[in-house]
């Protein structure tokens, strides 16, 4: 009898299905992140679509209603260091997003608690920013949709799209690069001629190229000799001899800052005799560019 | 005329678009490519330079034309008519003489190229150490 019983609760637990551990949902969750400059932009929402719905107010928006720009958990703008939303100074942190759809204007908010449900839209005076933009009218988007259209050296463009609503939120970034200009007597032990090697593509160690670290503008620029020459500019940090190597474009610019892999330089007597890159973790610590003063 | 009108507009300000005593950097264009049997003959001579130091700077020019001429000047006056490259400033009316990115670009010049670097390498130096970016 035993036996039979093991054997039914056995075929059962063979043809029953599992248990759901997730669910399908009327609004999907997604995720969007952008860097820019080292400042991470996250946003985390929930995408309900339109379904045959008023596109219009009174459909799926309510006029002067607290409402998350989404579904389900509210919407979720986090970065990992301060930025300029729509000009308005927001800190690193994560953040609940809400908006009171008006007549021809918007008023956006952040709160900072970020786990709040649609639902249990805040008061408007325990935002931590809010501020008006004015919606423009656009294609139509059946499913809620955040995006990246525009995306600068300082910043970027994060848009607001469903229905026939586009709402486009600037956000500006903190430069990695400070603006203050170094001095002579600042750069004095850096400055110079140097030999710099790197691992190429194929991870083998380059020959030996000519650098030359000079300062122009009140920057720490490192040039490279050869076919490939180029020009870097050595990102000062908080941390003494330690630097972000910098690419520039053509035109001097800064085009891309290699944040994850610092330079530093060993000094001696006040004079700096090598520099490498820092390692990219634990696992790959094996700089990926050094040098050696040659003069 | 054509040339006087360019650096205006690329400087904003007509009494400094010719090099001057002020420091001031443009960005015009790309490099020259250096003229096939380019010579130092029109460099300026301790008979013109009277300043040691500057006139020390004439010499190291004087050495290297061939190199100095395929580098585009970024004080303002590679728009001027008559102005090659960075050799011109050298020649003529010697204007070198009072222009300080015009000595500092013919400095890093000679020194790189004594070092081997390439004039590409020279080139891309030149633009890092003197651009306005």
């Amino acid at each position: 009898m035993i036996s039979r019983s093991l054997c039914v609760f056995a075929l059962a637990a063979v043809l029953l299905p599992a248990p759901l551990h997730a669910q399908v949902r009327a609004s999907e969750a997604a995720t969007l992140s952008q860097t820019v400059d080292g400042t991470v932009i996250t946003v985390a929402y929930s995408r309900p679509q339109m379904r045959g719905r008023n596109p219009g107010v009174g459909g799926v928006f309510h006029h002067e209603h607290m409402w998350t720009l989404g579904a389900n958990w509210a919407t979720t703008l986090e970065v990992n260091r301060p930025i300029r939303l729509n000009g308005n100074p927001v800190e690193a942190g994560k953040y609940s997003v809400w908006a009171e759809p008006g007549e021809t204007s918007w008023t956006m908010h952040l709160h900072p608690d970020p786990r709040l449900f649609h639902t249990m839209g805040p008061k408007a005076e325990t935002m931590t920013v809010s501020f008006d933009v004015t919606p423009t009218k656009g294609e139509f988007v059946e499913v809620l949709s955040f995006d990246f259209p525009e995306v600068l050296q300082t910043g970027a463009t994060l848009r607001f799209r469903w229905a026939e609503v586009t709402i486009p939120l600037m956000i500006e970034v903190e430069p990695t690069r400070t603006g203050i200009a170094l001095s002579e007597d600042q750069v004095a032990p850096y400055v110079g001629s140097w030999n710099v090697q790197f691992m190429n593509e194929t991870n083998q160690v380059s020959p030996e190229i000519k650098m030359e670290i000079l300062l122009a503008n009140g920057s720490l620029r490192a040039i490279m000799d050869g076919p490939q020459a180029m020009a870097m500019e050595f990102v000062a940090t908080d941390e003494p001899h330690k630097f972000l190597p910098a690419f520039l474009g053509e035109d001097g610019k800064v085009l891309d800052v290699e944040a994850a892999t610092p330079v530093v330089f060993e000094v001696v007597n006040g004079k700096a005799v090598s520099w490498k890159t820092l390692g990219l973790s634990a696992e790959y610590d094996e700089p990926w560019m050094w040098g050696t003063r040659r003069k | 005329m054509f040339g006087s009108a360019t650096a205006v507009l690329l400087t904003g300000r007509p009494g400094l678009a010719f090099c001057s005593h002020v420091p001031r950097r443009v960005l015009v264009g790309p490099h020259p490519d250096p003229r096939p049997g380019i010579d130092a003959s029109k460099v300026l001579t301790a008979k013109e330079v009277h300043d040691p130091d500057v006139l020390a700077i004439f010499d190291k020019v004087r050495e290297i034309p061939e190199v100095v001429d395929g580098i585009r000047c970024h004080c303002g006056c590679a728009a001027w008519d008559g102005f090659y490259s960075l050799l011109s400033c050298y020649e003529g009316g010697g204007m070198a003489q009072a222009c300080l990115i015009c000595q500092g670009q013919a400095k890093l010049v000679y020194k790189l190229h004594r070092d081997g670097w390439s004039l590409n390498g020279i080139r891309v130096s030149v633009d890092a150490a003197f651009s306005e970016s």
